[in-house]
Formats: C-alpha cells, structure tokens, sequence
C-alpha cells in the first residue's frame, strides 16, 4: 500500500469515528420529539444564552488577545516566555479544574472583593467570567500564529514611510491578518459555545438561568432523558458544523491577505 | 566607517553578498540600531550614541525601497504609494512618470516584477523623502527592466536634489549608475576590493563603458575622500 493510501486510510478512520457518533444520534431521532424539543422555552432559553454568552466572550477575548499575541510576536520582554507558557493552561487543564480554580480564586480576600461586586457565582456573570478564562488563551495563541505568518518588513515598510507603530498596527498588521483573525475568532466562539466544565463549576446549571446549551444536555443525560438528550446535541453539531463550514471557506483564502 | 552623500549625488556602496551593506542603510533608516556612531541630515542628528539621540525609524524621513518586492499585498497599487503620501497629486505625477499608472487598481501579485520595482520606488518618493535608501532594487529583476529603471534613477537623481544612497552587489550598475561608489568587504569600506574588480574584470562589457563618464568614477574611502579616478574602461 502506497503511504498516500495509507494516510487517506488513517484520515477515514478519524472520519469514521466521529461520523459514527453523529449518526448514532439519529437512531433516537423522532420528529415530532425534534420539533418540540427545538421550539420548547426552556431550549430557546438554553439556545440563545449560549450564543449571547459565546459572542460577548469572543468579542471580549479577542480585544485582549490582539495586542496580546502582536507583543509575543514581535517584541521580547521579561517574562515573555512565562506568559506564553501558560497561554496553553485552558488546553493542558481541564476545564473542570479551571472552574475550580476560579472558584478556590473567589474564596481569597482579593476574590471575595470581586465576587461581591460582580457575583459571578451561579449567575450569567458567571459564565461570561468562565468561558472568558477558558477561551482568552486559546485566541491569543491562535492571533500570535496569525501574526507570525506576517512577514515584518511590511511593518518596516510602514515605519519608512512615516507610521507609528500604532497606526502600523491598525493600518497594516490587522488588515493584512484580517482573514486569520476571523477564522481565530470563529475558532474562539465555537470554543466559547461548546464550553461546559467550567461553566458548570462557577455558574451552576439552574435552568431560565444559567444553563447554557452544553449544560442542558449533561442535565438531559443525567435524568436519563436519551431522546432529548439526543435532540440538544443535534442542535449543537448543527451550530458548531455551519459555523466550521464557515470556517473552512474563510481557509481557502491565506491567513493573511495576498490578493 | 563613515560616509557622506550629497544632495543630487548618488553614492553606490557596492561589495560581495554578507558584506554588511543592507545593515549600513537599515542603520541609516533607523531599522536597526549600531553598536556606536553618529547620523546626520545636515544639522538634523537622526542618532547620536555619545549624546544618547536615536530618533525612531518613523521620524527619519528616509525613502526606502526594500530589495524583495515589498508593497502592502491587501491594497492596490494607486493605495500603495498613496499610504505615506500628503499630496495625492504627487501620487498621480509618480505613478505616470514611472510608467504605472494604467495598474493603480492592480493588487502588487497581478503585475511584474519590474512594474513592482517602480511602484515600490513610487511609493518611497511619495513621501518626499529627505534620503532615499536602495537596496539592491534591481538585483531581482532582468536585464531590460534593470537598464529601464537603472536609466530612470540616473535622470531622477539631480531632480529629486536628495542623497540617493544604493546599495548593489553589481560593480557594474555601481558604475552606470553612481557619482561616488563605496566598497565594502566584512563590513570595512575596501577600495582595493573594487579596484582590483575593474582592472581584472576581462568580461567587463564595452557597450557598458559608452555610458561611463570621461575620466572614469571616483571611488572613496571610509573618510568620504576620493581615492583615485580610475578609467572604468578596458581598453
């Protein structure tokens, strides 16, 4: 067998396995159930504080990952490699821990400062600080592999024709990324979407309040309701494919702008 | 090392690849900082190590064309030598006398490397530069682009009435092109490096001397002095 074939082979198994897990879905798929379960209060409910949450997060995120990512791609300074090592704990900690981290954090004198004024425990302000923690890192990393692509003499190019560094920043390095700092925020609002461990440790899972999407199907699983259960995750793999789908049309282009 | 340029003259600083000629130009255009020394346009010090001045790249206002084809990808032509211009006339009278104006809604991928070249030293001269840095723009580019914008600098030069500074690893443009030409070998201004290049080089082209001025080319020292006048010809 050719390492071509070989390789396709290992890429349709992956394939198989995640397709499998998705059509088993349908197997406990009933229409009239579907129907119901997408139109009831309490999913609408779960639905659209999942994407409000996931869209203020992300919008949030990418604020703080832009300037982030462009100072650890460009610039060295004292501790440098220290922040960019634990730019990776959302993807080495589980997000359980990390929930559980934000909650030993509250229990601290500067901790209960803040729980007091914002009361993030078992509130939406909750999630929002939850899917934050665990979303901020994962764009910051993927802007910084946007910025590395970008060649610097661009920049040079900008500072010999008169420009700060400022308006090189807006006026060439986010133009020029533009197409990777989409797909990033995609990548980070799918993320955001799909978060439930830390989300579920720091806010809880109270329904009309704090259950988001993913939690009201753990919340389904662990009544034994398969059917609806079935049902809410079908929701998510459609919101999370159209959004990939996106994504994968966006990755056509360069991740920075050469057209 | 020193060197001086001045206005209406253009100084080649010519020398074998890695011999520090880019570095001397990004020193001069604030891309990268010297170990020591001193820069001046005129009685402007653009940096100063003893004094502790060292003005940003941004607040020299140098013209610099960069030896890849260096023009932002995301904007049109017409956008590329707009972006640092105050003077959007002067962008249409650039774009015209370079010949390039018919592309100013191209994207720099769609046109040639030689149309590239010119946009890119459109797009320096936008500015109205006080110093205009080359480096190596022509070394891409073939032989009847060269000689096109070779050509075009050498009547620029006097009109623009500031120092042109061109970095090239070809004696031979060196000499088509510049009134002073410095060498450089290891980062040390060399003249016997370029001497010993002219009296040897056998294949030195013939034509190429019809366009030497008479008395050959100076060549300088790290002084700024001229060396010698040597005939540029092998006859």
């Amino acid at each position: 067998m050719s390492f071509k074939r070989l390789s396709i082979a290992f890429s349709l198994v992956i394939f198989s396995v995640y397709a499998g897990l998705v059509l088993s879905l349908f197997h406990f798929f009933e229409p009239a159930l579907f129907l119901r379960e997408c139109l009831s209060e309490r999913t609408l409910y779960s639905l659209i504080l999942s994407i409000a949450t996931a869209t203020v997060v992300t919008l949030c995120s990418v604020f703080f990952a832009l300037p982030s990512a462009y100072a650890l791609s460009r610039y060295d300074f004292f501790g440098k490699r220290i922040i960019d090592t634990l730019l990776e704990l959302p993807m080495i900690v589980s997000p359980v821990a990390l929930g559980a981290m934000i909650l030993i954090f509250l229990n601290t004198p500067a901790g209960r400062v803040i729980q007091d004024s914002t009361h993030l425990i078992f509130t939406v302000y909750g999630i929002l600080a939850a899917q934050f923690i665990t979303t901020v890192g994962v764009a910051a990393r993927l802007i910084k592999a946007v910025f590395d692509e970008i060649p610097r003499r661009y920049e040079e190019l900008s500072w010999t024709l008169g420009q700060s560094d400022t308006q090189t920043f807006f006026k060439v390095v986010i133009p020029m990324g533009k197409q990777g700092i989409i797909m990033s925020a995609i990548l980070t609002w799918a993320k955001a979407l799909g978060e439930f461990g830390a989300t579920l440790t720091v806010a809880g899972s109270m329904a009309f309040q704090t259950e988001t999407l993913p939690i009201a199907i753990y919340m389904r699983l662990s009544s034994a309701d398969i059917e609806g259960t079935a049902v809410l995750v079908m929701i998510l793999i459609g919101i999370g494919l159209g959004v990939l789908f996106g994504v994968r049309v966006l990755a056509k282009k360069k991740l920075y702008a050469e057209t | 090392m020193a060197l001086s340029c001045g206005r209406g003259r253009l100084l080649a600083i010519v020398g074998p690849s890695g011999a520090g000629k880019t570095t001397i130009i990004r020193i001069i255009a604030g891309l990268e900082p010297p170990d020591r020394g001193r820069i001046a346009l005129g009685d402007d010090v653009w940096m100063d190590t003893t004094a502790g001045i060292c003005l940003p790249a941004k607040a020299r206002k140098v013209g610099y064309v960069f030896q890849e084809f260096t023009q932002f990808p995301n904007l049109s032509i017409y956008d590329n030598v707009a972006f640092a211009a105050r003077d959007k006339k002067r962008v249409e009278e650039l774009l015209r006398l370079f010949d390039i104006y018919h592309l100013r809604d191209s994207r720099p991928r769609r046109i040639s490397g030689g149309e590239q070249q010119r946009c890119a030293i459109c797009q320096a001269l936008a500015r109205e530069p006080d110093v205009l840095l080359m480096d190596e723009p022509f070394s891409a580019l073939d032989a009847l682009n060269r000689r096109k914008l070779r050509d075009m600098m050498k009547m620029l030069k006097r009109e623009l009435n500031i120092p042109v500074i061109h970095v090239t690893h070809d004696i031979r443009e060196a000499l088509l092109m510049a009134d002073d030409i410095m060498p450089v070998v290891h980062g040390n201004v060399e003249p016997k490096w370029a001497l010993q290049f002219m009296l040897t080089a056998r294949e030195f082209d013939r034509s190429m001397c019809k366009d030497t001025p008479k008395g050959g080319m100076p060549i300088v020292d790290d002084d700024g002095d001229r060396l010698t006048e040597e005939r540029s010809s092998t006859r």
